[in-house]
């Protein structure tokens, strides 16, 4: 029947292209929003994803990358002393604010690594050398917050905390969930520029040897320090990614945007084979007249619901890809991973096997006397 | 001496049938008795509402009789549920429609094709033989064709090769020249009569067309539920015939 069932829509021009556009605006509207909403929280685990250590240890109630707690730097030194840990730094982030050309101030998150390692420092360098930092008074932004920091160029002499920084170095694409720009310096340094004591951190970083387990060694972490928490690198980042999810109700008002996409595709693909269907009664009580069973009458709204989906999945993804490079930048980063891909397929097909049935119900009723009568 | 006659493909005795609207029932076929023979064809006539759709639904296993047996190729059917009437309509019953009911989008080939694909016999065996037979009707210069594209007559013809390739015993025809100008109706009737009785199909015609009463072999009235043979109409087919 697949056959029938790809003729007949087509046929129907005008209805085929109502169809296609609700799915595809299903499509579309899904994979934006969601890509805009993966992208979106993804930044509140950046240092994490991009820190490159293997596991994170901090305070007991340590929840989001961003808002640590501080803990005594001497833990660095039974750190290292667990086997199968190659190295420990010490990691400290903090707000403090900076001092801007034009008079004004601006908050900035302060992220302090070690010197030597870098373990956790900014990435993306546009402008600079990695080991620029370890230049006096060498502090690292992003190129991006630059309307915020009114666009520091190499060179440039700022105050962070009272105390003088030097633009060394130009990053692309680091910004946080929060509005606060990073800045990157090195843990010597952003102990001065936010007024901490020297012998406390934020975090200590942990490089595992190779070959080592990592729940072994953080289970000897626990043990030799009951007072911090550990995690691996991609379970601390799910916790700072939850803690903006639970606390700003950001997934809800993207899903309920996301399921509203959905609804509105559910709405035109039914509505328009219904349409169609209404439009050629006739044509399927000659059907059932002739001898149809009813999954055959079945089977042809089936393929094309499913057409329609495959076809509006199609152009919908590529229209997204063409979205995507048009609409991302790095503060609004539109992030499609394949699983929304495929997950809004899925669902679109789903919704495409539903719309049918409505129709399907319709023509359950009609009478193949119908066709007999004039 | 022995006469030969035809085998039945189809009987109907004491039918009965009533349309309830509301409270109230009304009957529109009471107590008819036919019998169908093969190389036979039966025309029904009467006025509007006088049940000549009934019957043929009846005939074709849309509708059950309230009352009364009726016979299809040796089954009877008020004993088979509705999807064995579904595939008896499909493998033994063709109609051709008053307004054709070709579907829109597949061309004149594929519309005479549908009975295949329904009963899933569609290959090049099949599909030469809907050609051989549309070349037959005339059609042979419109296989490809959109029916849209057609006129009524070619639309019929279409229709006509739909119910005959699928091999059906038993042809229905619903007003087959209602639409039809009196050359195209007495083209499509000529076809009807010598690709189906030449097979040895059981062919009914429910009509209001005087001028194809030469080409029924009996012709019933039906009248308030009642069916009679018609001296007058039977006067007009041995007339011309």
């Amino acid at each position: 029947m697949w056959p029938i069932a790809f003729k007949t829509l087509i046929a129907d021009r005008g209805k085929l292209a109502t169809a296609l556009v609700g799915v595809v605006f299903s499509i579309v509207l899904v994979n934006i929003q969601g890509g805009l909403f993966v992208g979106l929280i993804r930044k509140a685990s950046l240092l994490v994803d991009q820190g490159l250590a293997d596991v994170w240890v901090g305070h007991k109630q340590m929840h989001n990358v961003d808002f640590p707690k501080e803990i005594p730097r001497q833990w660095v030194h039974r750190i290292r002393g667990v086997p199968g840990v190659a190295a420990a730094e010490p990691y400290i982030i903090g707000f403090s604010t900076m001092s801007l050309p034009s008079g004004g101030f601006e908050g900035v998150v302060v992220v302090g690594s070690d010197r030597a390692s870098l373990l956790g420092g900014a990435w993306n360098l546009v402008q600079g050398e990695p080991d620029s930092i370890l230049q006096p008074r060498g502090i690292v932004v992003d190129e991006c917050e630059g309307h915020k920091l009114e666009h520091p160029q190499l060179g440039d002499i700022r105050e962070i905390g009272g105390f003088k920084a030097r633009v060394v170095g130009l990053t692309h694409g680091i910004a946080g969930f929060s509005v606060t720009p990073y800045v990157f310096t090195t843990f010597d340094r952003a102990v001065r520029y936010l007024r901490i004591q020297r012998d406390t951190c934020s975090y200590i970083l942990v490089k595992l040897a190779p070959g080592a387990s990592r729940d072994r060694v953080m289970e000897r972490i626990r043990q030799r320090i009951p007072d911090a928490d550990t995690f691996p690198r991609e379970t601390y980042g799910m916790m700072s990614i939850n803690f903006w999810m639970t606390r700003t109700g950001l997934g809800i008002s993207f899903g309920a945007a996301t399921l509203l996409g959905l609804g509105v595709g559910l709405v035109m693909v039914a509505q328009t084979l219904y349409a169609s269907v209404l439009d050629r009664l006739s044509e399927f009580g000659a059907l059932k007249a002739m001898g149809a069973a009813e999954y055959q009458i079945f089977s042809i709204l089936f393929a094309q619901a499913v057409s329609l989906a495959v076809v509006g999945a199609m152009c919908g993804l590529a229209i997204v890809s063409v979205v995507q490079r048009l609409v991302h930048t790095p503060r609004a980063p539109v992030a499609v991973p394949l699983w929304l891909s495929l997950g809004s397929c899925v669902m679109v097909m789903l919704i495409c096997l539903m719309s049918s049935l409505l129709p399907y119900l319709r023509i359950r009723k009609v009478d193949p006397l119908m066709v007999l009568q004039a | 001496m022995v006469t030969d006659v035809p085998p039945v493909t189809a009987a109907l005795s004491g039918v009965h049938k009533s349309y309830r609207r509301g409270p109230a029932s009304t009957p529109v076929l009471q107590g008819v008795d036919l019998t169908l023979r093969r190389g036979r064809c039966v025309f029904l006539v009467g006025p509007s509402g006088s049940g000549k759709s009934t019957l043929l639904a009846i005939l074709g296993c849309i509708l059950s009789p309230d009352q009364g047996r009726v016979e299809i190729l040796g089954r009877e059917i008020s004993k088979l549920s509705p999807p064995e009437r579904a595939a008896l309509r499909l493998r033994h019953i063709g109609f051709v429609f008053q307004r054709f009911h070709l579907i829109r989008g597949l061309n004149a080939l594929e519309n005479v094709c549908v009975p295949y694909r329904l009963r899933d016999e569609l290959n090049s065996t099949t599909v030469g033989h809907a050609v051989e037979l549309m070349h037959k009707v005339g059609l042979g210069k419109h296989v490809q064709d959109d029916p849209r594209q057609m006129s009524s007559g070619q639309c019929q013809r279409v229709a006509l090769v739909r119910a005959l390739a699928s091999g059906a015993e038993v042809l229905l025809a619903d007003e087959p020249t209602a639409s039809l100008d009196a050359r195209n109706g007495q083209e499509v009737m000529d076809l009807l009569r010598e690709l189906t009785l030449a097979e040895g199909k059981s062919v009914v015609v429910v009509t209001h067309d005087r001028r194809i009463f030469p080409y029924a072999d009996e012709i019933y009235r039906l009248d308030e539920g009642r069916l009679s043979t018609s001296p007058e109409e039977a006067a007009l087919m041995q007339t011309s015939g």
